[in-house]
């Protein structure tokens, strides 16, 4: 009794989880505020339609090969354009990017259509043991040429342009020659990619680091950013010493709203996320912290932003 | 050098090796007294996906116990990709080789394994379920052709422990039965996992379902998969079997019926 020798019962049984997957198309993510889409909220997003511009999604929790997460998102992302950040690719990886997980990111952006891709100017990966923190890189010209050459790896698979993020952190190294603010440029202009500028983050490691928020801000070419953070940090200690530690857990610091009006009025109106991961809090919360976020882009008004030679 | 400074940060931080710590604080690395908020981010998140995976391994062993567990099992199991939902089939086998936990509780490595089965159906790849009304059609003498495939979701486990009653447990059963001794099948439960749309179903399976979806799962046809049922269990009801697998949604949609 060989296989070979079947007939197949035909029903006309639909494949699932194919049947939508051209139905989206590239929806621009707006110069608006939206807010990070997590699993706590999904209730609220499939019985109702909360007021926000856009959502963002963290694209490694979707990376799976089926089941009620990917539906959700799939009925969500009908009516709010879609931002995939990614937290899993170690652009800053020295033994480059896993091409594995490249071809399931192509495979799930091809599916939900992002407005917009994310990553992190950071590392996770190494030795093939994926560490799941966003660790600090050197700032030095060999950790530079590895990340532009990852960025440009990805790009090619992803088959577009992506924005990298400054990063947080609570330590640095001495061999690094450029400062940040530098880093994230050089990057960016070499590879081609863009820059997600998360003024949480520049808040949280100027503190750290002892040196001026302002000086990063001042330094980020407007038209390299296509995307801006906020979010909630600790104000805590570690070993009995004062740290920022940015755990997205909370309301914006005051400071870093502060951060955000002088962003904005330096580089003009971008989408501008509200994120928040740690102890997620009623969506009406969420949604308060990015109406403020909105505010501050409404208060832009029309006037041209204020050129680079004047700030 | 990069490949270095990145060798040296795994080790201190999922090896908890202090002299690599030191190292990268002596070659350069500033305010490394703050280097421990890196291992307590990687240990905690991943703790709390290995939490999220196994909530009743947990609740058996208590949150302290199965901390002690998720930093043993993160330090030797690292995630291999930067998947979580795929992070934790490992664990049953490392509680299995965890003497201090399976000699008290030596059921929890079947209790984990269900638990991990529960994780896959419910990330696993959406497919069809096949339902009586497809196989109206088909006429009686052509059933013990038919090749049925398992959905994609199931998972079969068999215990010699009472790993049924036990999931989804928030207390360890009192008094908790002495273990049996080795080999012996009384109090074994046999366990199906299926997510045929949303929800995942945990099912006790008898002996001879269990080794009839067993039979099936190798490419057996009916006829001969019933027959192995029959044989592990002489009351095996393949009417009955076959008409609750069909409602539960057992079956893939995609059959094959062998020619007679």
């Amino acid at each position: 009794m060989a296989a070979g020798d079947g007939i197949a019962i035909e029903h006309g049984a639909i494949e699932h989880g194919t049947g939508l997957a051209d139905a989206f198309a590239r929806d621009p993510i707006p110069a608006a505020a939206g807010i990070g889409l997590r699993h706590t909220h999904y209730g609220d997003f499939l019985t109702g339609r909360p007021a926000t511009a856009w959502i963002e999604v963290h694209s490694e929790n979707y990376l799976c090969p089926g089941g009620p997460r990917l539906a959700t998102l799939e009925a969500i992302r009908r009516h709010y354009p879609l931002s995939c950040h990614g937290v899993g690719l170690s652009l800053g990886s020295a033994e480059g990017l896993d091409t594995d997980h490249l071809a399931r990111l192509r495979a799930l952006f091809d599916r939900f259509e992002p407005g917009l891709v994310s990553e992190h100017v950071s590392w996770s990966t190494t030795g093939g043991d994926y560490l799941n923190d966003l660790l600090p890189l050197p700032y030095t010209e060999e950790a530079l040429d590895t990340l532009v050459g990852n960025i440009g790896q990805a790009q090619d698979a992803l088959s577009r342009t992506i924005l990298i993020e400054n990063p947080s952190s609570y330590v640095t190294f001495a061999e690094s020659a450029l400062p940040e603010w530098e880093f994230c440029v050089e990057a960016a202009k070499r590879s081609g990619c863009g820059l997600l500028l998360d003024v949480n983050n520049i808040h949280v490691s100027a503190f750290n680091h002892g040196y001026d928020a302002q000086d990063f801000v001042r330094a980020i070419p407007g038209e390299l950013v296509g995307e801006i953070h906020v979010a909630g940090h600790a104000d805590t200690e570690w070993n009995g010493r004062p740290v920022l530690i940015d755990d997205h857990g909370s309301t914006v610091k005051e400071a870093v709203w502060d951060l955000l009006d002088t962003a904005l009025a330096r580089i003009g109106p971008k989408p501008v996320l509200m994120e928040w991961d740690l102890d997620l809090p009623p969506l009406d919360i969420l949604l308060g912290e990015a109406a403020r976020a909105q505010a501050a882009l409404d208060r832009l008004g029309p006037e041209p932003r204020i050129p680079d030679d004047v700030a | 050098m990069l490949p270095d400074l990145q060798a040296a940060f795994r080790a201190g931080t999922i090896g908890r090796d202090g002299e690599a710590v030191a190292a990268l604080s002596a070659g350069g690395m500033q305010n490394g007294h703050r280097f421990g908020i890196y291992r307590n981010n990687i240990y905690r998140s991943l703790a709390g996906v290995l939490e999220a995976a196994f909530p009743t391994v947990r609740n058996l062993v208590g949150d302290e116990n199965f901390a002690v567990l998720a930093r043993r099992f993160i330090a030797a199991h690292p995630p291999q990709r930067p998947q979580l939902f795929a992070y934790g089939g490992d664990f049953a086998a490392f509680l299995a080789g965890f003497a201090p936990a399976v000699e008290e509780l030596p059921f929890l490595p079947d209790l984990a394994r269900v638990e991990w089965a529960v994780n896959e159906a419910y990330f696993e790849a959406d497919a069809e379920t096949l339902n009586a009304g497809h196989l109206a059609g088909l006429a009686p003498e052509r059933y013990a052709g038919l090749r049925l495939g398992l959905h994609p979701t199931v998972r079969l486990i068999e215990s010699d422990w009472p790993v049924w009653d036990l999931w989804g447990a928030e207390v360890l059963p009192s008094p908790w039965p002495d273990p049996r001794p080795p080999g012996k099948r009384e109090g074994g439960q046999r366990v199906l996992v299926r997510r045929p749309e949303s929800k995942v179903d945990v099912v006790m399976a008898t002996h001879g379902d269990f080794a009839f979806l067993g039979a099936l799962a190798t490419g057996d046809t009916l006829g001969e998969a019933a027959a192995v049922g029959t044989t592990a269990d002489p009351e095996f009801d393949l009417s009955a079997c076959l008409a609750g697998h069909l409602a539960g949604g057992t079956f893939h949609s995609h059959v094959n019926v062998d020619a007679s």
